[in-house]
């Protein structure tokens, strides 16, 4: 066993879960933007996201494979469509429940639509965007260690290759540092949508 | 949306439930019933909550070098990692009742535990099954997985499917999977449906409420 690897995968997983994150939350932030306005639209795409959502892991990262072969991007894809969901549902819900007292503000104060999204909408809406956001990073970090079985990198690799010799070591060296990572930006994470939501509460 | 401050005088785990008004609330609620008396019960919502958000596939590596492998340890760790959501929501179900609903049951004469089941139980009966619903999904990708420690299932021809290559065989594992988790959650939606309050059914259940937390593969 050669804890020198640890290291390496670690970021390896680290990476495939950013980029796969951004990648999705970028689609699903996009899709919120223009679905706000839009209820009818809203349903449906969230619908369609919780169905994405509902499939199991493996499932999905099988059909893919299928289409994408085995490599890094599967793993990517799967993260990316998984992404989706949290970050759209929670922008729509973040934007929807910003009070239309200070958009009325806003506009009395001769905002422009722009600046009244980027000034009012956007910084209250934060903490709930945030959340989403965590949710899409700690559940890419699970996919992304099964992501293994179809050739994707990171901690997976120790994990299931301590499996498949019987060695509870390396199993633990892939193990540990993967439900550290999961833990650390769950904690991290909600930690900061605290401190948020009281910092909007009391500027209220 | 209506907002609360935080009272100062209320425990800092007290966090103010959106669209509650009054000072003090965590105070008010707490000689209700003894889920709110508990002063661990933050902390043990705190500490599922991050168990749960340890993946499927780490959980099992976690728990082999303990339990071994096969069935059993593949039942053991299924049914410890279902507890997670269900427990969950039914605490947030339960906190989230409107204390004024409570206080008007006391006045009418309710025992703690008539309020318990005649209000706090009905009302709170959809995010409760919700988080039943949540659970049962992740145990058909957590079972799928369960495969790799011997436990069977469909998993096994997913993984070998994926060992040889064959797409016959991956498809034959991942298409009744991916059915299965969808029937489960429609069936599990159906329910939440039936076990809603008459009364309650208009009202359009928030997103919040039944916002899952983590979906771990």
């Amino acid at each position: 066993m050669n804890l020198s690897e640890v290291g390496p995968l670690t970021f390896e997983h680290l990476y495939l879960v950013i980029i796969g994150t951004i990648i999705g939350g970028g689609v699903g932030f996009a899709l919120a933007i223009w679905v706000r306005r839009r209820p009818n639209w809203a349903a449906v795409l969230i619908g369609l996201a919780e169905v994405i959502q509902t499939l199991p892991g493996i499932a999905l990262l099988a059909f893919l494979l299928l289409a994408f072969g085995l490599g890094d991007t599967t793993v990517i894809v799967a993260l990316g469509l998984y992404a989706i969901l949290p970050v759209l549902s929670n922008t729509y819900e973040g934007l929807d429940g910003v009070d239309p007292v200070y958009l009325a503000i806003g506009k009395g104060m001769g905002m422009t639509p722009g600046q009244i999204f980027r000034q009012i909408e956007l910084p209250l809406a934060f903490p709930v965007i945030l959340a989403g956001v965590r949710v899409a990073l700690v559940t890419s970090i699970g996919i992304a260690t099964i992501g293994v079985f179809v050739g994707g990198g990171g901690l997976g690799v120790l994990i299931f290759r301590g499996l498949q010799t019987i060695d509870t070591q390396t199993m633990l060296a892939g193990a540990i540092p993967a439900a550290l990572l999961a833990i650390l930006i769950e904690v991290g994470l909600s930690l900061w949508e605290r401190r948020l939501a009281r910092a909007t509460a009391s500027k209220r | 949306m209506e907002r609360v401050r935080q009272p100062n005088h209320a425990s800092p785990r007290a966090t103010p439930v959106p669209g509650r008004s009054g000072a003090g609330a965590w105070n008010h609620r707490g000689c209700t019933t003894w889920y709110h008396l508990d002063p661990l019960s933050p902390l043990v919502i705190a500490v599922v909550s991050i168990v749960q958000t340890i993946p499927s596939l780490v959980f099992f590596a976690l728990l082999i070098p303990i339990l071994g492998i096969g069935v059993q340890p593949a039942l053991i760790v299924l049914g410890l990692y279902s507890l997670l959501p269900i427990l969950r929501n039914t605490y947030v179900g339960l906190r989230s009742v409107d204390p004024a609903l409570i206080d008007a049951s006391r006045g009418q004469g309710m025992t703690s535990w008539e309020i318990l089941y005649m209000v706090e139980l009905p009302l709170t009966a959809p995010i409760i099954v919700a988080g039943i619903r949540l659970a049962a999904i992740y145990l058909v990708s957590w079972a799928t997985i369960a495969a790799l420690i011997g436990a069977g299932g469909l998993g096994d021809l997913i993984f070998s499917g994926i060992d040889s290559y064959d797409t016959t065989l991956l498809l034959a594992g991942a298409i009744p999977t991916a059915l299965l988790a969808l029937v489960i959650g429609f069936v599990f939606g159906r329910i939440r449906h039936l076990v809603t309050p008459r009364g309650l059914r208009a009202e359009v259940v928030t997103r919040r409420d039944l916002r899952t937390e983590v979906v771990t593969g």
